[in-house]
């Protein structure tokens, strides 16, 4: 397993991460993520251990807090082998205070994801939303004392604006807080907006992208494509309007120019579509999901092996789109002083 | 005329502004406007009559020309006007003859000062985002030119989001003057300053200079489903529509519907119901006009002085509604964070 820096921090993480979204399965989005058990959930944790994929992500959203407990409960006893990282910020009650990145409830939102994880500690940390309606300020100083008191070692964010993010970097530098040095974040061959602003963001600041349905929520399995009906277990029947917007159009476009790479390549559809992500700028891992040890082990061989330049160049080509403004005009004008990272 | 605060600034504006890219007429820019020293005193006269007192340039205009042609036509009312422009893209072939740098912008105000024929700018803005300069070097050089009288208010164009938020913090933590305008664009058929830029704007306080309000000439009301592009549309020029927002015939038509409908009922024209709703979005401060004759700035003119309905609005906002990119759509899942509009 390749293993890389976490923006600008000391910290290495496997260019694959293990999304427990798929993890207990309460409720009609994450029911129709997966439904994976402790007993199953253990055996893929053995999986990825073998292969080196040492660190799972997860929410207290997912499943109102039972993926948390089952990752929990799937790597015990050997904490010390693996990397956590969750989120919080999202709702996880009616009340006023449980939701946002108040310095209340993130305080409390992290004591119950240690609890549910049966660790004393959470490697990385990331704030799933902004929260306008907390001082950027509120929230920094809260994690600088989590991150005093040992509970959490580095922060990120998640779906954040560009400025967003810049706002709360420079209020970092200005108070002497840790930085946020990951921001999750959706990005994949039929979704690549990540490029247009966060990613030269990323670039020039030190926030390293950890990537959230880098196969475009369910859409780059390789069984979706032109003229065929969308397979009976796909989650898009569900949660299609949850996640990204892709017209068909432009799907099966990409799709067409996956299939000819998996041609030349003799790797799936996802492998190449993962493994594309892990030649971009900023990027230092991709959560991959698994409903069970196949769909992992196929995942798994996103990496080993890189597309050649001619390839990542007709995958660029075909899903190429004209940005919204001011990147247009950003490209249309002034490339020489602002140049496009990709 | 109504006036708005610029921003987080002391200094009001008139919610129309002349733009000038019409004045001059040289290379790129013919199919804009020719607008000579005459016709643009012309012009100016009608502006200050209704109030407009604020008028728009950029050093590129018709390679200067356009700065001079605004300097003559303002020629002994200096006091009555504010003039803006703008700097950052390149003048000259030379490494250094663009960009931020205090060497560059040192001399393109300067030389914007002598065309202009004043001794100060009222709103200096950065044309374009140069990554190559750093925002200290930036700020410290207009800060040193605001104390130098050279210059009111500063402001940017066409930055990106975190662009922007960055050159506030360095501002606010080295003590440097702050950015109160940003040159945006926006229309009924452009509205992705919706998403990252006009939630800054109001958290930051930095006012919206509209550039396009008209999307690239193509809300005229002359251009619609099933007619010929009229033959003095700049449109017709293909330079002109590469550099300019890329639009969807569909989406355009669409628009274009709901348009016509509201002026059938309001009985004003489709250029003038697209300011007005404008004018009624949050963060706007001025909508930049453009006019290659009397005819079109009256016409303009008459966008101001009377408000859509909020049903009107309404209308037009769904007929122009599109889903946003990444983040944007996924922020709309999210209580504490809610769009403006």
């Amino acid at each position: 397993m390749e293993y890389r820096q976490l923006g600008r921090s000391g910290f290495k993480v496997p260019v694959l991460t293990l999304g427990t979204g798929t993890f207990a399965g309460k409720g009609e989005l994450f029911g129709a993520w997966g439904t994976t058990d402790v007993a199953e959930a253990t055996r893929l944790v053995d999986i990825c251990l073998e292969h080196g994929l040492t660190m799972f992500d997860s929410a207290d959203g997912y499943s109102a807090g039972g993926a948390e407990e089952v990752l929990g409960a799937a790597i015990k006893g050997r904490r010390d082998k693996v990397l956590i990282s969750t989120k919080a910020t999202f709702p996880t009650g009616d009340g006023p205070n449980d939701g946002g990145s108040s310095r209340y409830h993130l305080t409390r939102a992290v004591e119950a994801s240690l609890k549910r994880l049966g660790t004393d500690h959470i490697d990385l940390f990331q704030l799933h939303a902004f929260d306008a309606m907390t001082p950027v300020e509120e929230a920094l100083e809260c994690l600088d004392r989590l991150v005093a008191a040992g509970k959490v070692l580095y922060t990120g964010v998640s779906n954040y604006s560009g400025w967003h993010l810049m706002k709360a970097l420079a209020a970092a530098d200005r108070y002497g807080y840790p930085r946020y040095v990951a921001n999750q974040t959706y990005y994949s061959l039929v979704g690549r907006e990540y490029e247009w602003e966060l990613m030269p963001l990323g670039l020039d600041q030190g926030v390293g992208a950890v990537v959230w349905s880098p196969l475009g929520w369910g859409r780059l399995t390789g069984k979706i494509r032109r003229g065929t009906p969308l397979p009976a277990v796909s989650r898009l029947h569900k949660t299609a309007d949850m996640g990204p917007p892709v017209p068909e159009e432009y799907l099966y476009k990409v799709v067409d120019a996956l299939d000819a790479v998996a041609k030349e390549t003799g790797k799936t559809v996802p492998q190449i579509a993962l493994n594309w992500l892990l030649q971009r700028p900023t990027v230092a891992t991709v959560i991959i999901g698994a409903r069970n040890e196949q769909q992992l082990r196929d995942n798994l061989g996103a990496v080993g092996w890189a597309l050649t330049p001619e390839q990542i160049a007709t995958l660029d080509a075909a899903s190429a789109v004209t940005p919204v403004y001011p990147y247009w005009h950003q490209r249309a004008t002034f490339t020489s002083r602002n140049p496009n990272p990709v | 005329m109504e006036y708005r605060s610029l921003g987080r600034s002391g200094l009001k504006v008139p919610v129309l502004t002349l733009g000038t890219g019409t004045f001059g007429g040289v290379g790129g820019f013919k199919s804009w406007g020719e607008t000579g020293p005459a016709e643009a005193s012309r012009l100016v006269d009608i502006c200050l009559e209704h109030g407009l007192t604020m008028f728009d340039s950029a050093d590129i205009y018709s390679r200067g020309t356009s700065e001079e042609v605004l300097g003559a036509a303002v020629k002994g009312r200096r006091d009555k006007v504010l003039i803006s422009t703008k700097v950052a893209f390149p003048t000259g072939r030379g490494p250094n003859d663009c960009g931020s740098s205090r060497h560059y912008l040192l001399r393109a105000v300067e030389a914007s000062l002598k065309r202009l024929g004043t001794d100060y700018i009222d709103l200096l803005q950065l044309h374009g985002y140069d990554a190559e300069t750093p925002h200290e070097e930036v700020l410290s050089t207009l800060d040193g030119l605001i104390q130098q009288g050279k210059l009111r208010y500063i402001g940017v164009s066409n930055f990106s989001g975190w662009h922007l938020m960055r050159a506030l913090a360095t501002a606010d933590r080295c003590g440097y003057q702050r950015y109160v305008a940003h040159q945006a664009y926006y229309s009924l058929i452009g509205r992705d300053y919706e998403w990252e830029l006009m939630p800054l704007g109001l958290a930051e306080d930095v006012g919206a200079m509209v550039w396009s309000p008209l999307g690239w000439g193509r809300l005229t009301g002359k251009i619609r489903r099933g007619a010929p592009l009229p033959q003095t549309s700049r449109r017709n020029d293909p330079k002109q529509n590469d550099i300019g927002p890329p639009v969807d015939d569909d989406y355009l038509f669409k628009v274009v519907d709901a348009l016509d409908a509201v002026a059938a009922e309001t009985g004003k024209s489709v250029p003038q119901v697209a300011l007005n709703w404008l004018l009624s979005r949050p963060s706007v401060a001025s909508v930049i006009i453009g006019a290659r004759n009397e005819d079109q700035l009256r016409n303009n003119l008459g966008a101001i002085g009377w408000a859509l309905t909020k049903e009107q609005i309404a209308r037009l906002d769904a007929a122009s509604a599109v889903t946003p990119a990444y983040p944007y759509w996924h922020q709309r899942q999210f209580s504490r964070n809610p769009p403006p509009v």
